[in-house]
Formats: structure tokens, sequence, C-alpha cells
């Protein structure tokens, strides 16, 4: 017999659905912390929500809250749970507040009442006939989130006669289904599972997820549901359906989300007009298009205004006329220098000044970005959220979903400063350091380049230079150096960089990013290389700033001083003769 | 617990504007110098490249407000000479006179700080990178004067990205270095080794570049190896010139060289040409430098 290879049924796992519960009827039993967690989750997907606490301290003040603010969807039911809440349809509990004839109208009509709790045999027989499921069962779903176990079982078991799907808190054999641990993005919802296994580990991954998805996909989604009900408008048949589909997914394919995110009302119209010959306009295409259209209809006011306000032009309207679609676009890369803000250039100081938005790296103090007049945007921390809980991972691992994060960061940077150049704004991107000096700062520009921006530079003092200098070390002095050679310790993926030089005694090596390395430095460098083993190793720490701190070793003890000293990133190594012409050791 | 290697906080360094404490220097020296003699201060400064407006904020205050006299070299550009207030002294070290100019110097500091007055020497670039800092730092030292290092902008480092060449660059370039091409006594240094992900920055190198581009050649560098010279880095006559090893000796004859100028050897050089045309082709003015000065 023949098997087509097919994939192997893994079992053991979860069904991830997406549960369409808007307009049905929740009952969550409890009214503390994780009631208030599965209160949200379901008026997210807007759902009716009964939710059972006594009104006292047991009732938290975010409970309450959305009770408050979703009084149409919602209803408090003050008082310990009886068994008839699982019987009773939304909006139609007995509520002590309500008068003694409104009270007994309602048992006459048959409604359950607070009295009929220990009768669950009757409302159960009256659940079950078959007219009462076209109208569907009082109670979709029940989240029960007491501490109460005894009391927790009896709601399980009910459920079970009563067939709700139920979740019983922190009980996982009661649960007929999980939360996932979500992120939410509009329209975009990431769900992570560890079918009950983990949930601390799921917070994890999904944070991990959240942090690696494209820049502004929850918006393109949105914009993308926008402009796909659009083309359905425009073009209804189902004889175009397939034509349709293909368009759309090469809209998807050939536009990144930053740039989906961005459609609106005017370009969706530009992307739509090339449908009809089944043309998908770049990005670019579009911004030019909408361009030349603003030009023209700017020049014509600009004539306009010419005619008519002359001899009476007052400065407002040179204001207006100046702001947005005039302004030329202006990107300067400035290198912030080693953190004193002293150490600026005068030109750095004075664009930081000027900019109408500065995009910083991260770890340039704050005394320096307070010279900024304008709007100011700070790079995201670095999370290695997976690595932190993980204590046994090793450093390569540590660098390497470092340098995955850094990558988004950079990303949305970049982001960042396109939005501003299409603003017509003077964006200045500031660098720590010098740009061009394990800055990256070429990668931006050619970038920026591609998106139709030229970029200036402006150079920085670089600590990979500083730092020696800050520690008294000249990087070249006569008679002990005559030239210097600046590495990093770490390449790709956290490795340490086989391209360290060969010994040469009138040579000074500066090392960036060897804390963590600092043993295999000095083994590769001494024993490879020919380094002699007593050729000083200063090693220089937040070089300029005000916990800056200087520690004397030699090659062969340099691993030993890092270790002694607890040396912490960022620190320099300067390895070399002339790191002992200035010192006083 | 105490640390022996803390040092004190960078900043108060580099302030200026009358906040220095002449007590604190002369409770640190009072045992090298009478407590009669008033005591002057020294502050060894880069002047950066030449382009006043990349002066840092320490420089700029110190030689505007801050100092009684400056004592600069001939490099230093006009620009930035002409922002001094105090008292200024250029030392002449044309070829012939280094010694002497650089005796005559140390005397002015020595005598200006003997008098209490607050003194800067300003030098091109950075101090401590082919500035000789280390050996002014010694000199002041022996005298009894700890001086305060203010580091500049060297133009081995600002020259290449005033001409847009990244010194290191991803996949391209990990590491770089710089040396001199003349050694001590004009002799002809070693010749560091060719690495292919390295970018070689040379100064004081071109008024012996045929020589130069033999002792390249022998050292393995490839004669299709990228090479960039640029001139007066952040004048406002910049220039980059662009060739090859084996083209550029032709190259920036034709051009005729203008010094000061750095050489700049590597694959990053051309990691940011726009077109075919601009490599081994001159690319006037800097392009860091435009409209804000205009």
């Amino acid at each position: 017999m023949v098997r087509s290879s097919i994939d192997p049924i893994r079992p053991g796992a979860s069904l991830i659905l997406a549960w369409q519960i808007k307009q049905k009827h929740v009952v969550i039993i409890g009214g503390g912390f994780v009631a208030a967690g599965r209160l949200v989750n379901v008026l997210e997907a807007d759902a009716k929500v009964t939710v059972i606490c006594p009104d006292n301290e047991e009732l938290s003040e975010t409970v309450r809250q959305h009770l408050e603010d979703h009084s149409q969807t919602t209803r408090l039911v003050p008082r310990e749970f009886q068994d008839s809440d699982l019987t009773t349809p939304f909006g139609e509990h007995m509520f002590t507040k309500v008068s003694p004839e409104a009270s007994s109208t309602l048992t006459q009509e048959g409604y359950p009442s607070a009295t009929a709790t220990t009768t669950l045999e009757s409302t159960l027989s009256q659940d079950e006939p078959l007219d009462d499921v076209v109208s569907g069962p009082a109670v979709d779903m029940v989240l029960s989130a007491i501490d109460d176990i005894p009391l927790s079982t009896h709601i399980y078991n009910l459920c079970k006669r009563l067939r709700i799907p139920v979740n019983i808190a922190d009980v996982p054999p009661q649960c007929d289904f999980y939360f996932c641990s979500t992120h939410r993005d509009q329209s975009l919802q990431v769900a992570v599972s560890t079918s009950g296994k983990g949930p601390k580990l799921a917070n994890l991954v999904r944070r991990h997820i959240a942090d690696h998805l494209p820049n502004r996909v929850g918006e393109a989604i949105e914009q993308v549901g926008i402009l796909r009900a659009k083309l359905r408008k425009m073009a209804p048949g189902p004889e175009v359906g397939p034509k349709r589909m293909g368009w759309m997914s090469r809209v998807c394919e050939q536009w990144r989300m930053e740039d989906l995110a961005t459609l609106e009302e005017k370009s969706m119209e530009i992307v739509l007009s090339g449908f009809k010959d089944n043309v998908v306009f770049s990005y670019d295409q579009v911004q030019a298009k909408i361009a030349d259209a603003e030009s023209t209809e700017a020049e014509t006011e600009k004539i306009e205004s010419k005619v008519t306000t002359a001899g009476e032009l007052t400065a407002e309207h040179t204001i207006t006329k100046d702001t947005p679609t005039q302004k030329t676009p202006r990107l300067v890369l400035v290198g912030a220098g080693p953190g004193d803000p002293e150490l600026l250039t005068l030109k750095a100081a004075r664009l930081l000044e000027e900019a109408d938005l500065v995009v910083a790296d991260r770890l340039i103090p704050m005394e320096v970005i307070d010279l900024a007049k304008g709007e100011v945007r700070i790079a995201p921390k670095k999370r290695t959220v997976l690595v932190v809980e993980q204590k046994s991972s090793t450093a390569d691992q540590e660098t390497l979903s470092t340098a995955i994060t850094s990558d988004n960061i950079q990303d949305q940077l970049n982001e960042w400063c396109l939005q501003g150049l299409r603003e017509g704004k003077t964006v200045v991107r500031l660098k720590q350091g010098d740009p061009f000096i394990f800055g990256r700062g070429a990668e931006e520009i050619l970038f920026f380049r591609e998106h139709g921006f030229d970029a200036e530079v402006v150079p920085g003092i670089s600590s990979a230079l500083s730092a020696a200098l800050s520690a008294n070390v000249p990087l070249t002095h006569r008679g002990s150096s005559n030239q210097v050679v600046i590495t990093t310790a770490q390449v790709k993926g956290g490795r340490l960089s086989d391209n360290f030089p060969v010994y040469d005694a009138q040579k000074t090596v500066v090392v960036l990013m060897g804390v963590g390395k600092a043993k295999e430095i000095s083994e590769m460098m001494q024993t490879d290389l020919g380094w002699p083993a007593n050729v000083p190793a200063v090693i220089v720490e937040n070089a300029h700033c005000a916990n800056e701190r200087a520690m004397d070793a030699t090659l062969s003890t340099l691993a030993q001083v890092v270790e002694e000293q607890k040396a912490v990133p960022p620190s320099v190594f300067v390895i070399g003769w002339a790191g002992s012409v200035l010192r006083q050791a | 617990m105490n640390n022996p290697y803390d040092s004190p906080p960078a900043s108060p360094r580099y302030t200026t504007l009358g906040l220095n404490s002449p007590t604190l220097s002369s409770a640190q020296q009072i045992h090298l110098q009478p407590p009669s003699t008033p005591f002057g201060e020294i502050k060894l400064i880069g002047a950066g490249p030449g382009d006043p407006d990349l002066l840092t904020m320490a420089a700029y205050k110190a030689i505007t407000n801050w100092a009684d006299i400056v004592l600069a070299d001939k490099l230093v550009s006009k620009e930035i000479l002409a922002l001094v207030k105090c008292q200024l002294f250029v030392a002449n070290k044309d070829k012939g006179c280094q010694a002497s100019g650089q005796q005559e110097l140390f005397e002015r500091a020595t005598q200006a700080l003997k008098q209490g007055k607050k003194v800067v020497r300003l030098k091109q670039g950075d101090p401590f990178i082919f500035g000789r800092g280390g050996e002014e730092f010694l000199f002041f030292r022996r005298l009894g004067y700890e001086a305060t290092i203010v580091p500049g902008l060297s133009s081995s480092i600002a020259g290449p990205l005033l001409a847009q060449i990244p010194l290191t660059h991803r996949g391209i370039a990990s590491q770089f270095l710089v040396c001199t091409g003349t050694g001590k006594l004009d002799t002809i240094p070693d010749m560091p080794a060719y690495v292919a992900y390295r970018t070689t920055v040379f100064l004081m190198a071109l008024h012996r570049l045929e020589d130069l581009v033999q002792d390249l050649i022998r050292a393995g560098y490839p004669l299709d190896l990228p090479v960039a010279i640029v001139e007066r880095a952040s004048a406002k006559d910049q220039r980059c010139i662009r060739a090859t090893v084996e083209t550029v000796v032709k190259t920036l004859k034709e051009a005729k060289y203008r010094p000061p100028g750095i050489l700049i050897v590597g694959w990053a050089c051309d990691a940011l040409a726009q077109n075919p045309e601009q490599l081994g082709g001159l690319t006037e003015g800097s392009s860091a430098i435009t409209d804000s000065q205009e």
C-alpha cells in the first residue's frame, strides 16, 4: 500500500479558536484581580457580562469602574453566587433593590427569583425543551474567579450538567478552555498557549513576539481592511473575485507594513485606481502622485494669495503659508559624543536647538537631550525578556537576542525619522559617540537614500578614542605607540571576533564590547598573537560619565581585574605599552 | 567599600566660566610649590579638524571665556584662532623649526603658569591621537601641573566621515587602524598587514605617497582596493579624491594635492559611493558642512 507523506499528528495540543462571543452572555463569579482581567477580555470581545460578587471590599475598584463605564453591556449582581445565576438570562436578575411589586411580577412571569436557588432540577427542565434551543441558552460562558474551592467545584459541576463552557481560575482540570496570553494591536490579536502549563512563560513568549512584530502592524491591518471594503464596493461582482483577491494579496506583499499603515483616503484612492489595469502602485509612486497633486495645488494657492494679500501681508499670513507642505525636509545624523554635554560640538548643540524632531539613541544623557527644543523621541529599551528569566542561558544567547531586538529598535528609529521627513521637518538623528564609528550611521544613510532623503553627517567624539584619553592613556605616544587599532570584541552572534591584531610593540589596541570576553581576549592575544603577558591593559568603564572608572591591569590579569572590580559595559580595554606612559599606578 | 580605582566625576573637569577652584589644586600640589606663589592651571584641548563649528562646547568655552592665554599650533585653523579673545601665541613649527617652536611654546606656558594664569594649550584634532599630547602632559606634570585633557575630533575620524566614508560598516569593516605614514625622523614605519575587514587611515602620509603605495603593495594590499584622500577636512574647500591602490598616485598628481590630507585605505571607502563616476573622481566640498554656515 502506498501512503503519501503527510505531516504526522502531534497530539496533546489545545484547539486555538477565535471565539465570537459578541452579544452573548458571560457570567463572571468573583470581583477581584483575576475577575478584572477576565472582564476586560470578554468586554473587548463585545460580550454581555454579569458579574456576581457581593458589593463589598471583594469587588475591586477596576471591576467597579469597568461596570460603570459599560452600564449597557454589564450587570452587577451584588451577592454571593446562587445556582440560578447559571440559568438567568442577561439583565433579568432579581436585585434586592427592586420593588416588591416588580419582584412579584417577575416571579409570576416564570423567571427564576432569588428564592429559586435550590430548585435547580426544575430550572434545568425549563432549559431542556427543544424550542428553547432556538433562543439559545441563558448563559453562554462561565468564568469563576473565586478562592472558594468547594464552591468553584460546585459551579464547575453545575456547568457540566448545563453544558455551559466553563473556566475555573487556577484549577486547570476544571477548565473547558484556558485563557491565552494575548497581544492586541487593533484588529491584530496574537495568542500564546502553553496548554495551561506555564502561564508566566506564555507571558514572556507573548512579549517576545510582540517586540518582534513589524512596526504599526495593527494600523496596517486596519487600513487594509478599509481598502478591501472599498475595493469590494468598487468591484463587487463575484466574477472579479479572483482578480480582487490576487490584487489585494499583491498589495499586501509589495507594501511594507509601515507604509500600509499610512494609507488614508487620498492614497487609497490612488492605490485603487490601479486595480482596473491590475497594477499595484508602489508606496513611493503613490507618494509621488500625491506630492504632484499637492504642489500644483500649492502653486495655484500661492499665486492666489499673492494677488489677494498684496500690500497687506501680515505676519499671520507668512506663517500659515510657510507651514506644512512648503518646508523642505532635512535630515542630519549627529554624533552626540561620549556623554558629557561639554563634549558636544557647537554644531551638534545648535542643530539640537533647531530641530523640529530629535530621534535619539537610548543611552544619551538627559543633559544632552534637554538641549532639544522640538519634539524628542528616544529609542525604546532593549528587552531581553526570555533571557532574563532563564539564568542558565549563555552569554551567546544573550547577545543574539539583543542583536535581534536592536534591529527592531533600529527600524523604529528609522520609521520615526521618515515620518518627520515626510512632514517636512528638520530631523536630527542623535547618535552616541560618532555616527560612523561602530554606530551604523552609514547603514542609516543608505536606508534614507533609498527613501529619497540625503542625510548630512556631523561627527562626534567617539568614546572608542576618548575613553583612553579620559583615563590618561595617549593612544599614540612617541616611542610607545605609533598606531592604534580599534576593534569590537564580538562579531555577529556574540562570538569572539577573530580579527585581533598581531603583536607590535608600537601598537595600541582599543577593544569595544569586551567585558564579557576578557578571559578569551587575554588568552587569544597571548597565545595566538604573540602579545606579552605584562603589556598594560587599562579598563575604562562609563568613560566621560559621572560614574567613570579606570582600572589598571596587564594582559594576563585582565580577566581577573574585570571580575574583581566587577567592570560592566560600556567599557573599553586599551591594550598596549602606551597604557603605562601617563598613568601613575 | 572604598574603590581605589574610583575617579572623580568627569563633568566638573570641563566646567569653565571661572568655577575652577585654585584652592583645590594648590592643596593638591602644595608639596611641589611654595604656597606663596600663585598657581596656574592648564588645559590640553583638542581643537578638532578645523571648522569652528566642530569645536566641543568645552573647548569653545575654554578659549572664549576661561583662558588668560591660548597657546596654539600653527595647524589650528584661522577661524578657530579668531575666536580667541585673550592673549594668543601660535607656535612656529615650520619644517626645521619644529623643535625650537615647541621649546618656545613650553617656555611661554611655564611662564604663564608661574604667573598663576589659566593656560589653554590648543592642539589640532585630538591631543592624544598623533598629537603628542602625552609628551606635553608629561612635561607639565614634571613642572607640577596635572593638565586637564579635553578630547577633540581627530581628523583621522572626522575626515572620513565628512567625506561620507564609514570607517566601520556592517559586513565590510569591523575594525579600523590609524597610523602615520611618516615615522620618527622621516623613516618608513612598519606597514600594517593587509586585513580585508579593516579600514586603515594614514596620517602624514601624502608627501611620500609613491613610496607608501609601494609598501602597501608589498604588504599584500590588492591593487583594486579602494583608496580615498580627504584634503582639508571640514574646511570650506574640503575635497575627497577617490582612487584605488593602483591608480592613487596618478589620480592625486592630476588633482594637484593641497595639504593637509589623510589617506584612507579599505573596502569601506566605497560603502556609500553613490555611482560609478564618483569612484575615482573628486567630490568638492564637505557633505556635512553645507547650508548651516551659509
